[in-house]
């Protein structure tokens, strides 16, 4: 069986108050670590582990210290959290919380699922005000995301007005409604390629959760490829990790899930070299020797899923070369673009 | 093997600059000033707790042999004191040694076993590389200052740095 296969029956449930047993070995878990840990799951296989018979070896112990820099991670970020939301409301700004954070709650312990900052969504016209608070009051760790532009075919103040107020340590803070929220993770989740298992833990948890059910009418509301990309992202959930469709409508729940989609997930969940985006070095650095030019290009060579979502393709049976060859464009377009908007101010090279 | 040792006198617990939580027996202390994460055994964890400036090692053994309902020796204590203070979680320096012989290591940590161990474990601190959006460093100079995405993204590659606008001249660049 693949890695990335063994990867995904690891996590399959683990987001649940009481999980499926872990049918894995010691020694095949032991294998995966480093996959599990860079895919942010490390602390949901932890407590898999600690609910099952299994002895843990030195190399699962890793597991457990995944876990315990989630809870320290958490608790630090609590404080940045309340900072900035005294910042911004200083300003007059009221922030909605979303992804990490906000999802975290679905989980059943602390510490379970990672957040690497606080994600807090701002109107775009305070976007600069905001911005100036957070750097006034030298908060750190905050995203501050100018509008939400995963769900830019639905207004603010209709984001804003179905937010719901949740408490996060001190700090009461707004975040999105369910199905807004389903909607943003699931589209942010296939905007990255659904390169970390912990994503789609995130759909799976959210299809799940008895606390904060789904409006399903309002998930597929708008943009009608968008819808089905949301509709995709729930399927893959349950035909990877086993999450439950009961309250979905037919549409979603028989909806076909093209063979690309799984085989690109599973690919990259057990490739031990995957390089995500963030983390690559900005193709300006490379542009100027031709090997590592070859070598950066074919490290950027979009994958399926974000090729298709982000040029508003459909999630189809059809071969994924035209939107994988229309994503190059586009980025390149915008590097480009970059680029000469940096070189008439005289400054130096554009990232991509 | 043995070796002498005398502990220093009572030391503060440091309560500044730390985030501590409690998870499964276990005390987690993040050292916000250094960046640090630490794992505390229950015993480390109650020797730290009650490290009040003014109880030396030898009383602290007395209150917790009577806590645990075993003997504690004054040793047990003293150890778990200098790996607190190596850990920077005490105000002042490391507990020098002196003077006192101290039981051999496996016969002091057989001991410390039976009240639930003395570690101090220093673990990797939270990195952002377990962040999904972190960017490096690299990447994150080459962006021009006033760019939506140089916005407190954690910096993958300097722990506890975010890629920022401010006082970063024409480029953003990770910062505290």
């Amino acid at each position: 069986m693949s890695a990335g296969r063994d990867v995904a029956l690891s996590v399959a449930g683990a987001w649940r108050p009481a999980p499926p047993p872990l049918r894995a070995s010691s020694e095949r878990l032991a294998d995966l670590v480093p996959l599990l840990v860079r895919g942010g799951v490390g602390a949901l296989v932890w407590r898999r582990v600690r609910l099952s018979e299994l002895t843990p070896s030195p190399r699962l112990r890793e597991l457990q210290e995944a876990h315990r820099l989630n809870v320290l991670q958490a608790a630090v970020q609590q404080r940045a959290l309340r900072d900035a939301v005294v910042a911004l409301a200083s300003a007059g700004i009221d922030p909605l919380l979303g992804k990490g954070w906000a999802m975290a709650r679905l989980y059943p312990e602390r510490g379970l699922r990672p957040a690497g900052d606080v994600d807090l969504y701002v109107r775009p016209d305070e976007v600069e005000a905001a911005r100036a608070a957070l750097d006034r009051s030298a908060v750190g760790g905050v995203d501050l995301h100018s509008g939400v532009a995963e769900l830019d075919d639905r207004r603010w103040d209709a984001l804003f007005g179905r937010s719901v107020r949740i408490a996060a340590g001190e700090a009461p803070v707004r975040t999105f409604a369910p199905d807004d929220h389903f909607r943003l993770v699931a589209l942010h989740m296939l905007r990255h390629g659904a390169w970390r298992p912990l994503w789609l833990c995130d759909v799976g948890a959210a299809l799940e959760s008895t606390a904060s059910p789904l409006d399903w009418d309002r998930v597929l509301a708008g943009d009608p490829r968008r819808a089905r990309a949301v509709g995709c992202a729930a399927r893959l959930a349950q035909e990877l990790l086993g999450a439950r469709l009961d309250g979905a409508p037919a549409a979603v729940r028989e909806a076909r899930l093209p063979r690309w989609v799984v085989s690109t997930v599973l690919r990259q969940w057990g490739d031990p070299r995957l390089e995500p985006q963030s983390r690559r070095r900005p193709f300006s650095a490379d542009v100027k020797q031709a090997g590592a030019m070859l070598e950066a290009l074919v490290q950027r060579w979009p994958n399926p899923i974000e090729a298709t979502l982000n040029v508003g393709g459909p999630f189809n049976d059809l071969p994924r070369l035209p939107f994988q060859l229309a994503e190059c464009v586009r980025r390149t377009a915008g590097f480009a673009g970059r680029a000469a908007a940096r070189r008439s101010d005289g400054r130096g090279p554009a990232a991509a | 093997m043995t070796r002498k040792v005398t502990w220093a006198p009572p030391r503060r617990a440091r309560r500044s600059d730390l985030v501590v939580e409690e998870v499964g027996g276990e005390t987690l202390v993040y050292d916000l000033e250094r960046h640090r994460a630490h794992c505390l055994s229950a015993t480390a964890a109650w020797v730290w707790r009650h490290c009040d400036g003014k109880s030396t090692a030898a009383e602290l053994a007395r209150r917790l042999s009577r806590k645990t309902g075993r003997e504690v020796g004054e040793d047990v204590v003293g150890v778990a004191l200098h790996r607190l203070a190596r850990a920077r979680l005490l105000d002042g320096a490391a507990p020098a040694a002196e003077g006192r012989t101290l039981a051999s290591r496996r016969e002091l940590l057989r001991k410390a076993a039976l009240i639930g161990g003395l570690s101090v474990l220093s673990i990797a601190a939270p990195s952002a590389g377990q962040a999904a959006t972190c960017i490096t460093r690299a990447a994150c100079e080459a962006l021009v200052n006033g760019n939506p995405t140089c916005a407190g993204q954690p910096c993958c590659d300097v722990a506890g740095k975010f890629c920022r606008s401010q006082g970063c001249g024409q480029t953003c660049c990770c910062h505290v």
